[in-house]
């Protein structure tokens, strides 16, 4: 464990002493209760009476967004030049237009995301990634202030949903704003961050969990804990006792982990059956999430949820081979998720407080491998919802030159094309933060990066 | 606090895993066949009774190995007894229990288990499936780690197949079932066998090929802008041998905070060109995109000059590997792509991480999610040396594994011990502990819950055989316990809230309507034998008892007891008594937990 992360967790800690009463604890217990003392939550500026859900949408394995946003005029013969046969023909490009950047395209299986463009309801966020300070191509051969391990998918999700570039550190910036925003939920059962894509680092937090739902099941009650059940009581008794059991870290949290299940689909049940958000039926296994986040969405009333910050994920993106026909069925299902998803949040009238996002491990080499690409750094992410200011890109697009590319981490001889991120991780999420009214300073203390770069807010939200 | 253990946590990603050398001389029987793709036919035996050189490893361990001694000083109680039957087998039976007590030698028992020949899952699926339906493989998996004798062997081959992972999720292995039953039994009889060997199989193996794209990788190609797929390259020293940080043999990456990587971007673009010029077997000449094409995915790979271009696609320039080691230009060479292949296979194997690393993925797959670092350095000293100078003798390192004395005392040795039990281990376990039988409706001799036996199964659970979301594996071996902990529980990252709830109702399910006095319902379902308990039922003290025995390896606590007996003392009904009882403890959070 490094120095940084002693300051972080000690300026972590101490913060969370400053603050109030951490609604949760009822249901979400925490290991062996030594700091629930230090209790926690919640920011000044969050307005509790404006409903708001975040939707992080991860591309697990490494996503080659560079096929999803293409340049145009003279930028586009780079492209081609550098990417060679994975790259995007001129035909099957959407055409597009940036103030900034003039005219680009959208890969044409991503008609949707195109129209959201059009329609100023979806912003490109170029070339983003993890960065721990502004990096040159200098400062990578110096190997000056680098995330760590870059290029590996496990470290660098972890980074990218940490904020930090540092592996010592577990703590997701989604859980962290969710950790301040929880005095929104306060009267209801739920938490506020939830998972349908399994365990991640972004919505790790000090204090509280968490939830994994399973989009292809049932929420149904679990029936040796239900109260009509013979076992309700002697089962519960067991789990009182494994929890107090001193010295077996193990029993406590999984006794803590089958009351939180009982109380999830005690909770949520009711809710997602009452809320089926049928014009939306899902077929993909993203869809099958964004099904989900969107029965949840319909039922914040009644779940009493004033904030939800959600964690979905669609996994196969690490297209080293076979690329140009891999990559056809993912953005086919990526762009018939997000537009089957964002059509259902208009019709509930939810638009302008629902924010989705795209992000990935990294993004590809510009360079190919025979048939397909390997393991690079920026990438683009794309952010809709009604509160976007869309149809616009937000940072400018990275050099796609063949060769003396002065964004490029790899040397000529080895056509590298990983892409250095112009824009960091840390922007975008201070960015998401704002709108979900999160402090500067609170913000610091969750990207600890954001001090080192001068745009704090990129301005992609309304 | 328990933040501030967060400090000392070494921050390396373990991943990976081990090997071992084919020892076994099982013969593959696929390996000549030259049969299309997964058509093939091969002898109906389910277990192979060569077992040569598996004799050879217990001979090594024994010779070497300090536990030995350790263990043979050990009386053999049943709680002990059955806590290494839960370490190294899918679970207890009662009879195992009795036996391995009045053995009362521990490393015999190992020693007897490494001897035992393979059950293979090939045969069975080379006769019931068509090479592209998926559930034959996971019935004779289900079908083996239930009945056959070879447990430790079989237990350890899960764990080999949640590091060296190949999953059908993915589309190009879906439709190979042949080629996927193969890698797994190849992961048996390479169980006990020599990490190099194991590590050659499972690089050369035609579905590692095609899952992390080794199979047809191409030299760089200026012409085209093209260079060589770095995703092996990468992966095999990421995940399968040495990881990202230099470790000492305790495990430990220092300096802490700020550790040493194990390699560099220009590392893997090195290995990435040791890894060209490899074709499926029976396809010389193809360089095609391996898409849809039909070949015998049993038979390893090979490497093929027959290339479009005439020329080689193996890259023979200089290359820099681990440690600076130098391999020279084999342009001259005739057999330049095999012999780079094993010079760098040689690089990664004497690695000093190897011991250290693997040994630590090795035994938080059977033992403990926080091994401490004395009981990570026994381990690795004995991969590094079985006592003969061999380095990488897995029998001898799986055996230092269980017979360690941080294994056998558990928490008296170390405060932190025990481990998440995977979710497959706890149907497994609840089954073998009570004789699961078919169900009496089946003709196919397939083990079901309820109505599921293989593609559902991983819907209950998390998990299923060889069909991880992704070369990560189903968890991640960081993975914390919970938020705010600084200990690490791999398993508790599928130990979902919707997880925790389906293994729940679906136990439940198994343990009150699918038991052999209940003979309602689902004739396909598979039985529980619940004689024993109701049989004991009278004496509800005497039931727990039993029940702790064999499904808790007799760590229930006296207040727990205490709880289930009284509650066992308003029922009148034995049966009821006995489904009840059973419940309970399979629904605690003890049972979910081996400590």
């Amino acid at each position: 464990m490094t120095k940084r992360k002693y300051i972080n967790n000690a300026s972590r800690r101490s913060f969370l002493k400053n603050i109030g009463v951490f609604p949760f604890l009822k249901y979400t217990p925490l290991l062996s209760g030594t700091i629930l003392g230090s209790a926690l939550s919640s920011s000044a500026s969050a307005d509790c009476n404006q409903q708001q859900s975040l939707v992080c949408v991860f591309l697990l394995g490494g996503a080659d967004s560079y096929n999803f946003v293409v340049p145009g005029g003279s930028a586009y013969n780079e492209y081609a030049t550098t990417r060679g046969n994975m790259a995007v023909s001129r035909e099957n490009l959407l055409s597009s237009n940036d103030a900034v950047q003039g005219a680009f395209g959208f890969n044409k299986r991503l008609p949707g995301l195109h129209d959201l463009y059009q329609n100023e309801r979806l912003a490109v966020v170029s070339n983003v990634g993890n960065l721990i300070r502004p990096t040159t191509k200098s400062d990578f051969n110096a190997s000056k202030s680098l995330p760590q391990s870059l290029f590996a998918h496990d470290a660098q999700q972890k980074l990218w949903q940490t904020g930090s570039g540092n592996l010592a550190d577990s703590f997701g910036w989604g859980g962290s704003i969710a950790q301040r925003i929880t005095e929104c939920n306060s009267s209801s059962t739920i938490a506020t961050s939830i998972s349908t894509a399994g365990s991640n680092k972004w919505l790790n937090n000090l204090q509280q969990n968490y939830i994994s739902l399973n989009p292809n099941a049932d929420i149904v009650q679990m029936r040796g804990l239900s109260p009509s059940s013979s076992t309700k009581n002697t089962l519960e008794a067991l789990l009182n006792e494994s929890k107090a059991e001193q010295g077996s870290f193990f029993k406590q949290q999984v006794a803590h982990a089958i009351t939180r299940a009982d109380n999830t689909a005690n909770g949520l049940s009711d809710a997602i059956r009452d809320n089926p958000v049928a014009d939306f039926s899902p077929t993909g296994r993203l869809e099958q999430q964004l099904h989900l986040v969107a029965r949840m969405i319909s039922a914040r009333e009644q779940l009493n949820m004033g904030k939800q910050i959600f964690f979905v994920g669609l996994g196969g993106w690490d297209t080293h081979s076979n690329q140009n026909e891999r990559l056809v069925p993912l953005m086919t299902e990526l762009n018939s998720a997000l537009t089957s998803f964002q059509a259902s949040i208009d019709r509930m009238g939810k638009a302008d407080n629902v924010t989705t996002f795209t992000a990935s491990d990294f993004g590809r080499t510009l360079t190919s491998n025979g048939d397909g690409t390997d393991h690079g750094w920026g990438g683009h992410s794309l952010v809709m919802g009604g509160a976007v200011k869309g149809g616009q890109i937000y940072g400018g697009f990275p050099s796609f030159a063949a060769s003396n590319n002065p964004d490029d981490a790899g040397d000529d001889d080895n056509f590298a094309g990983r892409i250095i991120p112009t824009t960091a991780v840390a922007q975008l999420g201070a960015t998401l933060a704002d709108w979900m009214g999160i402090t500067r300073a609170e913000q610091e203390v969750m990207l600890p990066n954001l001090a080192n770069f001068n745009q704090k807010n990129l301005g992609f939200m309304k | 606090m328990r933040i501030l253990q967060l400090s000392f946590l070494v921050l390396f990603l373990t991943a990976c895993g081990g090997g071992s050398h084919d020892s076994s001389t099982v013969t593959d029987n696929t390996s000549n066949s030259s049969d299309s793709s997964d058509t093939n036919n091969s002898n109906d035996q389910n277990s192979d009774n060569s077992q040569d050189s598996t004799d050879t490893h217990t001979n090594t361990a024994n010779e070497n190995n300090s536990n030995d001694d350790y263990a043979a000083s050990i009386t053999v109680t049943p709680k002990i007894a059955a806590k290494l039957l839960t370490q190294a087998t899918f679970g207890p039976s009662e009879t195992a229990i009795d036996h391995l007590v009045s053995q009362n030698n521990l490393s015999a028992w190992v020693d007897q288990q490494i001897s035992l020949p393979v059950s293979l899952s090939q045969p069975y699926v080379e006769a019931n499936s068509n090479g592209s339906l998926k559930s034959t493989r996971h019935h004779i998996w289900w079908k083996n780690i239930l009945e056959g004798n070879d447990q430790l062997r079989q237990r350890v081959a899960f764990a080999l197949s949640q590091i060296f992972v190949i999953s059908d999720r993915d589309y190009e292995l879906s439709n190979s079932q042949y080629a996927v039953t193969n890698y797994y039994d190849m992961l048996a009889k390479n169980a006990f066998g020599n990490y190099r060997e194991l590590l050659e199989k499972v690089t050369l193996h035609p579905t590692m090929g095609i899952y992390l794209g080794m199979v047809r990788n191409q030299k760089a190609n200026p012409g085209l802008r093209i260079r060589p797929d770095e995703n092996y390259a990468r992966e095999v020293l990421q995940l399968f041998s040495i990881g990202l940080y230099e470790l000492n043999n305790r495990g430990e990456a220092l300096p802490a905070g700020n550790p040493i990587p194990t390699y560099t971007q220009k590392t893997i673009e090195d290995f990435a060109k040791v890894f060209t010029g490899w074709n499926f077997a029976d396809s010389a000449g193809i360089w095609v995109s391996n898409g849809l094409t039909t070949y015998d995915k049993r038979i390893p790979m090979v490497a093929d000059d027959d290339t479009p271009t005439g020329e080689s696609f193996h890259d023979t320039s200089a290359k820099t590997l681990l440690n600076g080691f130098q391999l020279a230009s084999s342009a001259n060479s005739a057999t330049a792509t095999e012999d780079d292949l094993k010079a760098a296979l040689d690089n990664i194997f004497n690695h000093p991480n190897v011991g250290p690393f693997f040994g630590k993925l090795l035994i938080q797959q059977l033992t403990t999610s926080n091994p401490s670092p004395e009981y990570i350095e026994r381990v690795a000293i004995t991969f590094n040396d079985n006592g003969q100078g061999i380095r990488g003798d897995l029998g001898a390192v799986i055996k230092a594994i269980l017979l360690d004395k941080e294994a056998i005392n558990g928490k008296a040795e170390n405060p932190n011990f025990g481990k998440v039990k995977e979710p497959l281990l706890q149907l497994s376990q609840l089954w073998r502990a009570f004789d699961v039988q078919p169900g009496a409706g089946v003709t196919d001799g397939v083990y079901r819950l309820y109505d599921k036996a293989d593609e559902g199964l991983d819907e209950v659970f998390g998990q299923a055989i060889l069909k991880a979301p992704s070369i990560f594996n189903f968890y991640s071996p960081d993975n914390l316990l919970s938020s705010n902990s600084g200990l690490f529980a791999p398993e508790m990252q599928i130990m979902t809230e919707a997880n925790i709830a389906s293994i729940h109702n679906a136990l439940r399910t198994q343990i009150y309507a699918f038991n052999n006095q209940n003979n309602d319902g689902w004739d396909i379902a598979s039985r529980i034998n619940i004689d024993k308990p109701i049989q004991l039922a009278s004496n509800s003290s005497a039931l727990v008892n039993y029940l702790d025995k064999l499904l808790l390896a007799g760590e229930l606590s006296n207040a727990k007891k205490t709880i289930i007996t009284n509650h066992l003392n308003t029922i009148n009904d034995n049966t009821e008594r006995a489904q009840e009882a059973i419940f309970l403890i399979i629904a605690s959070a003890q049972f979910m937990v081996q400590e």
